[in-house]
């Protein structure tokens, strides 16, 4: 910025000594007519020398790029925010310069064969400032991490959803096939009477070795890296046991609540997948559950989910546990083993059917829900099958109803789609029905 | 699962053309010298043969009901507490349930294609200029796949009753059996076959050929066969046992006389109740065997067996060696729950 300004102030000072040289006496004149005095830049202050050349190059960078007390305060001049001083030497040659001339022992060779090379002046590099300035202006921008997609957490390069690694080894325990994963990282504030508005990272990370061993733990601190490995060694330290079903899910359908956070989570079959708030998603990645659904209602604070999680996890009971509650054999009853009762679970002492009170809940459903029962909402028809184009619709698609079926069926048999017309014509193959079809281009 | 009708019309139907058959099933020794195939379907029909494969199945209810792994969606399970009676009821329920899985596919003869020609008009020669087959079915409600009337009116002018594997298109027309091809699944061509055989893949493609083919198919009948075999060869009884097929397969191994692999399998498996079950079988089928002589009383298993080693079987030492095994270790466990007891 100051480089242009000067160019404009030496620029003034070059036209009244142009004037000056066209008439000897042309000086004098100007400085008398009024005209001219008004338009001509009455004897622009030009320094040669100014703090630009006194001060060294440091210092000239801290007054642009350094950030007062109250703006540290506010947490200004750190992060992305930041101003980076940029060293301009770089790109630049000691010899080479903008009027480009070859200097012998610098920038040239003393000799060229036997002859002596002289110092002479090469044409001028049209496009070495605009090189200089083109580097300048990429060295401020922040090289952004290449992230694979993989290794992405729930949104850009932000830490939420993140792995960061196994907690760090203590002695002997080594926390192997431990993975920990970021759930919040945010800056947060609190005031001080002596410093006022103080700022620290809080993190919240849950760590699990995907066979049902599970913690988390939150920690705060100056550093986002600090508070990372503080809340991930904690993770470690708070470590509790959880029972699965088959190894891929939750052993029943429970409720837990924290607070106005409230989640409804359901045992769900093998390929279902995780379908919930990617807060509960995370934790059941390390867990090691991979099919579960799960309704948050109410508040959806971040902490409020995960610790009514893990409080519904902790209140969930085994199959033996369950039966040696109520003195009645477990049953499990799966439609695809034909419905066979296969007995799960068996108490010691089996009630019989007097010993049972007749307002005893012996529902599973409601016993495992604690007498909660989840509210299945009204599924209403979609808003096109009321409009009349419908009716139109289902009779012109009724004819290839079972046209997808039958083209794989084909593809199976004769490994080409084909009519009673392509016996006789073999060209005449059918295809399936497209609104909008690009004709193939003719070969020529 | 064409049950007992089938295989009661088909040994009236067979006993009306074919008579010698019939009756050489078991002590006529013409059937081997007439050079006609003996009838297994009577034999593999009555009571004591019946009830001897139900036995040696062994059923186990948990395997009956597994989950297929052909199964499209899966869905959550059901829980109940239940108190011993009714998780008895249940059962017994199962039970009943279990019975339809476990009903054998009958062991018949290949069927033959003996049309029966109604009549014969060479009037109507020329009278289609396509020259086509005119096909006339009975889709009266309550006929069976079996016995509807299906004819067919040739170009010639005869008009003749289709032929077994006519009918099987045409009903497959008017009434599609579900899962059944019109055209032979890949599944059952050799190259297909042998390597579901490699897979061991036994229970998936006898289930297919039960879906496909009738079980007097002579395709049904090949394909049956090899598997009995390639099972037998490689002694994996194990993969058929409480299923259906578990019965055909035994009565197989008795009717060819290889029931060897599999009373050393049970031996050495300690089901020495199912290794007496076999020769036993085997006894019925083939009257003319030499180790008939000893009969089993309900307690001489050993000698049973020790009879059948040293005069029929063909593994005389592998069989002799999984006795004394199975008597020595039996005497072991003896000592030591002696010695626990006191």
């Amino acid at each position: 910025m100051a480089l242009p300004l000067l160019r404009l102030l030496s620029n003034v000072p070059n036209t009244i000594n142009a004037l000056k040289a066209l008439s000897p006496g042309a000086g004098a004149l100007l400085f008398k007519s009024p005209a001219i005095r008004a338009t001509l830049i009455f004897e622009p202050q030009c320094r040669h020398t100014s703090f630009f050349n006194k001060l060294p190059a440091q210092d000239l960078w801290k007054g642009v790029t350094s950030v007062s007390n109250a703006g540290r305060k506010r947490g200004r001049g750190k992060g992305t925010g930041k101003k980076t001083a940029k060293n301009l030497n770089r790109g630049q040659i000691i010899g080479v310069g903008k009027s480009n001339i070859m200097w012998p022992g610098l920038s040239a060779p003393i000799l060229k064969g036997k002859d002596l090379v002289k110092q002479q002046q090469l044409p001028e590099d049209s496009e070495r400032m605009s090189k200089l300035i083109k580097m300048r202006d990429e060295m401020s921008t922040f090289r952004y991490l290449k992230l694979l997609p993989i290794e992405r957490g729930w949104s850009g390069t932000k830490l939420p959803g993140r792995s960061i690694g196994p907690p760090d080894p203590i002695g002997d325990d080594t926390f192997e096939g431990f993975d920990t994963k970021v759930l919040e990282f945010k800056s947060v504030f609190h005031m001080k009477g002596n410093f006022g508005r103080r700022r620290r990272m809080s993190c919240l990370a849950v760590t699990g070795n995907g066979k049902g061993l599970a913690g988390f733990a939150l920690a705060k601190s100056v550093d986002g890296r600090s508070a990372l490995k503080r809340a991930k060694n904690r993770a470690g330290q708070k470590l509790m046991y959880f029972e699965l079903y088959n190894n891929h899910t939750v052993m029943h359908d429970f409720f837990a609540q924290f607070g106005r956070t409230k989640i409804f989570a359901s045992q769900k079959p093998e390929g279902f997948g995780l379908v919930c708030h990617r807060a509960i998603k995370t934790i059941c990645e390390v867990i090691g559950i991979t099919d579960l659904y799960a309704k948050v209602e109410g508040s959806t604070n971040l902490q409020n989910i995960v610790k009514a999680f893990f409080i519904g996890l902790l209140k969930q009971k085994n199959h033996q546990q369950m039966a040696e509650e109520k003195g009645l054999h477990l049953v499990e009853f799966r439609r695809e083993c034909g419905n066979y009762p296969k007995v799960v679970a068996s108490p010691a002492k089996c009630r019989s059917k007097e010993e049972i009170k007749p307002n005893e809940v012996l529902d599973f459903s409601q016993y495992v829900m604690d007498g909660r029962v989840v509210l299945k909402k009204k599924t209403f028809p979609k808003f096109y099958t009321k409009l009349p184009g419908w009716e139109r619709h289902l009779k012109k698609t009724l004819w290839c109803r079972n046209h997808d079926d039958v083209k794989m069926r084909m593809l199976v048999e004769h490994g080409e789609i084909r009519s009673f017309l392509t016996d006789k014509y073999p060209e005449a193959k059918p295809k399936t029905w497209k609104k909008i079809r690009e004709e193939p281009q003719p070969e020529e | 699962m064409i049950g007992m009708r089938l295989l009661r019309h088909a040994l009236r139907t067979e006993a009306r053309n074919h008579l010698k058959v019939v009756r050489h099933f078991s002590k006529d020794s013409d059937a081997m010298n007439s050079g006609v195939e003996r009838d297994p379907s009577q034999t593999f029909i009555s009571p004591e043969v019946q009830s001897l494969l139900k036995e040696l199945t062994a059923v186990n209810l948990g395997k009956v009901f597994e989950i297929k792994r052909y199964q499209e969606k899966l869905g959550t399970p059901k829980y109940k507490f239940m108190t011993d009676e009714e998780v008895e009821i249940a059962r017994n329920k199962a039970v009943q349930q279990s019975a339809e899985k476990l009903q054998m596919p009958p062991v018949l003869l290949a069927r033959k294609e003996n049309p029966e020609v109604l009549a014969r008009d060479p009037i109507l020669k020329g009278y289609d200029p396509d020259n086509s087959t005119y096909v006339f079915t009975d889709i009266t409600f309550g006929k069976s796949d079996h016995d509807r009337l299906i004819v067919k009116r040739e170009p010639d002018g005869t008009l003749s009753k289709v032929t077994w594997e006519e009918r099987d298109n045409i009903n497959q027309v008017y009434f599609p059996f579900p899962g059944r091809k019109w055209t032979l699944p890949k599944m059952f061509e050799p190259e297909y076959f042998d390597d579901l055989m490699k897979r061991e893949e036994y229970v998936f493609i006898l289930d297919r050929a039960c879906v496909q083919f009738e079980p007097n198919h002579p395709k049904y009948i090949e394909i049956t066969q090899k598997t009995y075999e390639t099972i037998n060869e490689k002694k994996s009884f194990d993969k058929l046992r409480s299923t259906r097929h578990f019965g055909p397969l035994a009565f197989h191994l008795a009717w060819n006389k290889q029931i060897d692999n599999l009373v050393l399998e049970c031996l050495q498996k300690e089901r020495i109740d199912d290794a007496v079950r076999a020769i036993q079988l085997l006894h019925i089928i083939h009257q003319d065997s030499k180790s008939i002589n000893v009969q089993f009383d309900g307690n001489n298993h050993m000698e049973f067996i020790k009879n059948y080693t040293n005069t029929d079987s063909l593994k005389q030492g592998a069989l002799s060696l999984a006795i004394e095994t199975f008597e020595q270790t039996a005497l072991q466990r003896q000592e030591l729950l002696s010695v626990h007891n006191s």
